[in-house]
């Protein structure tokens, strides 16, 4: 069974004439231990799919199903929950906590939990990633590279079943681009972590086992049984 | 465990966000000291006022305790005492009372006090010497020993005749303590030894109403105690008389301090309702501001809270977080407040006293308890405002969409495609942007307008104290010399025709008018017996009387007086007074006072008046639910016939005027009437050649000559020459200015920071928020001037609009609420103006142009690369 799979996912913004569909009827799935990259040109559609596979944003219609499990049937609050637990997020843009070091950054969502940091499973990314001599300092210190794998251990932290990642390189340089990448991909290897990637980038993208291509809001390659 | 965990970890977070943004936790925690300093100037004020009342209803009655027993014997004193939920009970033996010449103005009771806490619980416990101990001794107030002419010295002779039930005991006491009498308080107190009491006042063998032959006071115990607290005394009084088994038995007579009870601040219900008002107005007021500062900087931190989501921060979380930090800023702000708000409302309240007529002596101020329930009270509100104030942006902040975080790139790029085909310009920039948000544009505005109302209308009442109006309300011409202060026997004629023949032989006298008084009655016939009886019948007063009557509420013979009077009108029945005759007050005026009568209807014509054929009369009739005075009786050229005892005369009613307040005898009947005639027709009504007030005006320029003459002969006079200057008054309204000033000012200053420091606030957050937004303009070829061109734009129109606002709301307030409020009020008339509106429109333009330009200035430090990033 698909650890990650979605039906007929619609995301439609606005209303009648000025209505733009920025997804239609999209169906993919994804194995668990895959490392899936998400291609298209800006404006395609491609984030729209993934925040939606995270549960950052509502579906017009369809649905998506995590472990078999509607997302979209739970509240707010449940849905909060469910996510902190099951997906980590890596953005282009970091999106750290600017007010708490990277230690504090990294642990967040295991706090925000109330469980117990699993001080040797973190110590343990933190040293993959390299972020050992840096556990102190704050976001605004760190270089964009340093600040990506804060991020990346951060979405590793809670030992999610699926990291979904925007654009991980966006803002990177191609030589911190690739490492970041291959940290990337090492972990969630060694942690049989499932991976959804969003990129532009051809070259980043052929690092995935399978590319789904999306065009105006339609998988066009990639995205097993689409329906055009 | 797990909440307890993570919700320490968003305690955590709250107090890292907090100390990060500095900026804003100054703006934020200055309003929530300017709430809780306006909540702590209303507790204090309110409270003192409440306690100030409460002490002068104490003087009054004579006595600081909650509860008591009259007229009792010694064993139920034992009892009480006994009695596990009394505290302070004291007793004091009634002896009799003073009836030496001298006490013609005093009453005085001569009692035995149990102690000395019985003593001071009728506030006359000796401050030099001490209770008496011999059989000679006596401790009295220095205003007993004034009215003796003795001198307040320990060991003074004192010659006192005391009358103890109908028996006159005439002993020479000597003064082994004394202490500084109340002119407020009804008796003057003195106090003998038990040594004495018992030889002359022994205790009585049965009980007070068990007495056979007249009823005794002399020596029966007067038991004062008091309760835990002093909620509903009325209930513990009756609790404690079943636990005494003494309930249902009537012969025990129980008294409640009506210092204690609410029933004392009915009569002010009115004050009561202002500070509600007052502190409703704080309320909205930090309301506004609290929820315009938390809003705008969740706007600006919508990112965050998104950003904060997509990691899993659940909405519960979030709106937790941002409570927190309102909870910081309450901690920090609220004590800050309490203790500027301790000390600036006690500052106003000095003078705030004069003007609610507290002439406390010594008024005792905040006790520890006092200061501790007001800090809680306003705490308290202080703290519900911030709360209730950040329950919506909260909430909001907890509803951010994640992927808002995400987007914020892409409406970027959308807005600038946007702005590169348009083409601004600085004016229709700002236009749009203020029409974006709506809400924030509101409440900017409705802070400003409050502060600029609120001012307006302080300045109408500032500007409207009116001295003319105040004075003759007080009194008329440049001096009134009264017979006697005492509103109670106001009917004293004193002021004998040799001096009023001295006074009108003082260089620099101009006139002096003497205004003679005599009880008499009006008899109505024809028409205006006519009128009266419709207006009776019409308010329907006879059944509301019979009830009052029958229901057996109604005691007082004065009120009794009122009631026959009315019947008999109405029915010609009862001789107490002959049907249709009206109690009235007959003055005889001298012909400089025909100037100062408050006509109402008709002219008054000086010469015909002199002739003693016409009268000037005023009936007033206070219905018996209403303070409202219905209609006259008397028309213009309608017959009167006066009479006192058995000399009658008629007259012609020339006008309808009444006599001024002040040279009145300041008494009214339910029903009344004002018969002013000439001096001339004095004589013919009554033998009594004594004036009962005398209205002096002084020449031109000769003000101060008359006053000093006036001065110097009232010195000498001891009896019967109360001198009141214009001056006087003129001094006390000087202090009244100052008051309005004062707590005027204070309030304005307060509001008017709290509506700048929103509006500061709005422009701040307004840029932080538009941070990149600015970037982007910048980029797409907006210069810096035309950057600030367009913020003055959208300062001026939020000038516009206060203006606008307030104007329309300040017309509104004032033409309706002040202009009632002059009709009532005794010495304020009113103008209207908006002219302070207008005054504040530079100031606030200046500051609309000023605060934009430097704010734009501080946000424009950082660098352009720093801006457009995210974080």
């Amino acid at each position: 069974m698909s650890v990650l799979k979605t039906e007929a996912l619609t995301k439609q913004y606005g209303r009648k004439e000025t209505a733009v569909l920025a997804l239609e009827n999209a169906n993919i799935s994804v194995e668990r231990g895959e490392f899936v990259a998400i291609v298209g040109t800006s404006g395609s559609g491609k984030s729209t799919l993934l925040h939606m596979l995270g549960g950052l944003d509502r579906p017009t219609s369809g649905k998506v199903l995590i472990d078999g499990k509607d997302i979209f049937t739970m509240k707010d609050e449940e849905l909060t929950i469910f996510r902190r637990r099951k997906i980590g997020f890596v953005f282009q843009a970091y999106n750290l906590v600017s007010t708490l070091n990277v230690y504090e950054n990294i642990v967040f969502p295991i706090q925000l939990d109330g469980n117990e940091v699993d001080e040797a499973f973190v110590s343990e990314v933190i040293q993959m990633l390299g972020l050992t001599e840096l556990k102190d300092r704050l976001p605004g210190n760190l270089s964009g590279g340093q600040q990506q794998r804060v991020a990346i251990a951060r979405a590793l932290s809670t030992k999610p079943a699926i990291i979904l990642a925007d654009e991980p390189t966006g803002n990177l340089d191609s030589r911190t681009s690739a490492d970041v990448l291959s940290l990337l991909k090492v972990s969630s290897q060694k942690y049989h972590q499932t991976i959804v990637m969003i990129t532009h980038n051809e070259a980043i993208a052929q690092m995935a086992d399978r590319v789904i291509r999306i065009e105006d809001g339609h998988i066009v390659k990639g995205g097993e049984e689409s329906h055009e | 465990m797990n909440k307890v965990k993570n919700q320490k970890l968003i305690r955590l977070l709250a107090f890292r966000e907090w100390k990060a943004s500095r900026r804003m936790n100054v703006v934020l925690i200055l309003s929530v000291i300017l709430t809780c300093i306006l909540f702590t100037c209303v507790a204090s004020i309110g409270g003192n006022t409440v306690l100030a009342f409460q002490e002068q209803s104490m003087r009054m009655v004579g006595g600081d305790h909650m509860a008591g027993f009259k007229y009792v014997l010694p064993p139920l004193y034992d009892k009480v005492v006994a009695d596990p939920k009394t505290k302070d009970v004291v007793y004091r033996i009634i002896v009799g009372s003073g009836i030496n010449e001298e006490f013609r103005n005093i009453r005085t009771e001569l009692n035995c006090a149990g102690s000395d806490d019985a003593a001071k619980a009728c506030f006359a416990l000796p401050t030099t010497g001490r209770l008496p101990e011999g059989i000679d001794e006596i401790a009295v107030s220095t205003l007993i020993l004034e009215e003796l002419h003795l001198p307040s010295e320990l060991g003074t002779l004192v010659p006192l005749k005391i009358d103890v039930d109908g028996t006159v005991i005439m002993r020479e006491f000597t003064l082994c303590g004394f202490w500084e009498g109340d002119g407020l308080s009804s008796v003057q107190l003195g106090w003998v030894s038990r040594e004495f009491t018992d030889k002359y006042v022994p205790t009585p063998s049965v009980s007070f109403h068990d007495q056979k032959e007249g009823l005794c006071y002399g020596g029966y115990w007067q038991v004062d105690l008091n309760f835990g607290n002093s909620f509903d005394i009325e209930g513990k009084l009756d609790a404690l008389l079943k636990r005494l088994d003494l309930d249902g038995n009537d012969s025990y007579e129980t008294g409640v301090n009506w210092a204690y009870s609410m029933s004392s601040m009915k009569s002010d219900h009115e004050s009561l309702l202002s500070f509600a008002m007052i502190a409703l107005l704080v309320f909205f007021a930090g309301y506004l501001i609290i929820y315009n500062i938390f809003q705008l900087n969740i706007t600006a931190n919508i990112q965050k809270y998104g950003l904060l989501k997509t990691i899993g921060v659940t909405p519960t979380q979030i709106q937790k977080l941002v409570r927190i930090q309102a909870g910081i800023y309450a901690a920090v702000g609220i004590p800050i407040g309490l203790l500027i708000g301790l000390l600036l409302g006690n500052t106003l309240f000095q003078y705030i006293r004069p003007i609610l007529s507290l002439h406390g002596k010594s008024f005792r101020g905040f006790g520890l308890k006092e200061i501790l329930l007001i800090c809680l009270i306003a705490g308290l509100f202080s703290f519900a405002t911030v709360s209730f104030s950040v329950n919506k942006p909260a909430k909001i902040a907890g509803r951010v969409s994640p992927i808002e975080a995400l987007r914020f790139n892409e409406t970027k790029i959308t807005s600038k495609k946007a702005r590169k085909i348009r083409k601004v310009s600085p004016f229709s920039v700002a236009i749009s942007n203020m029409a974006r948000s709506r809400k924030k544009m509101v409440i900017v505005i409705l802070s400003l307008t409050l502060c600029l109302v609120l001012f307006n209308t302080i300045a109408i009442v500032f500007h409207g104290l009116d001295m003319d109006k105040m004075l003759q309300h007080l009194m008329v011409g440049d001096f009134e010399v009264l017979s006697d202060k005492s509103s109670t026997s106001p009917k004293k004629s004193k002021i004998l025709p040799e001096r009023i023949e001295a006074v009108r032989a003082m260089d620099g006298v101009k006139d002096c008018s003497a205004v003679y008084y005599v009880d008499a009655e009006v008899i109505l016939s024809g028409k205006s017996l006519e009128r009266a009886e419709e207006l009776f019948e019409s308010y329907g007063e006879a059944e509301k009387w019979e009830e009052v009557v029958e229901n057996d509420d109604f005691k007082y013979s004065e009120g009794l007086d009122r009631y026959l009077t009315l019947r008999n009108l109405a029915r010609g029945a009862e001789p107490y007074i002959e049907p249709g005759h009206v109690k009235s007050d007959l003055y005889a005026v001298g012909g400089g006072l025909l100037d100062y009568l408050n006509v109402v209807e008709g002219t008054i014509d000086a010469q015909k008046f002199q002739t003693g054929n016409y009268a000037v009369i005023y009936t007033k009739w206070i219905p018996l639910d209403s303070e409202d005075k219905a209609d006259d009786f008397f028309g213009i050229g309608d017959k009167v016939t006066v009479r006192v005892d058995d000399r009658e005369k008629e007259y012609e009613v020339m006008a309808i005027a009444d006599i001024p307040y002040s040279l009145s005898t300041k008494s009214y009947h339910q029903l009344y009437a004002h018969v002013l005639l000439p001096e001339s027709e004095y004589s013919y009504f009554s033998e009594n050649e004594n004036a009962m007030n005398l209205m002096i005006r002084a020449k031109d320029g000769e003000y101060d000559r008359v006053r000093d003459a006036l001065k110097d002969m009232a010195s000498t006079i001891s009896d019967g020459f109360l001198l009141m200057t214009k001056q006087d008054y003129l001094d006390e309204y000087k202090g009244l200015q100052q008051m309005y000033k004062v707590v005027g000012g204070a309030l304005t200053i307060i509001l008017g920071m709290i509506g700048i420091l929103n509006y500061v606030n709005a422009v701040v957050t307004g840029m932080i928020s538009r941070k990149k937004e600015f970037v982007v303009m910048q980029a797409v070829g907006m210069t810096g001037k035309q950057m600030k061109e367009m913020l003055i734009w959208e300062g001026a129109t939020y000038v516009f609009w206060t203006f606008l606002c307030s104007a329309g709301i300040g017309s509104v307030l004032a033409s309706s609420v002040l202009k009632n409020l002059a009709r009532q009020s005794a010495f304020f008339s009113y103008h209207f103006t908006i002219a302070p509106i207008l005054t504040c429109i530079p100031i606030l333009l200046v500051l609309a142009i000023v605060v934009p330009l430097l704010s734009f200035r501080w946000i424009s430090r950082g660098n352009t690369v720093n801006v457009v990033g995210l974080e």
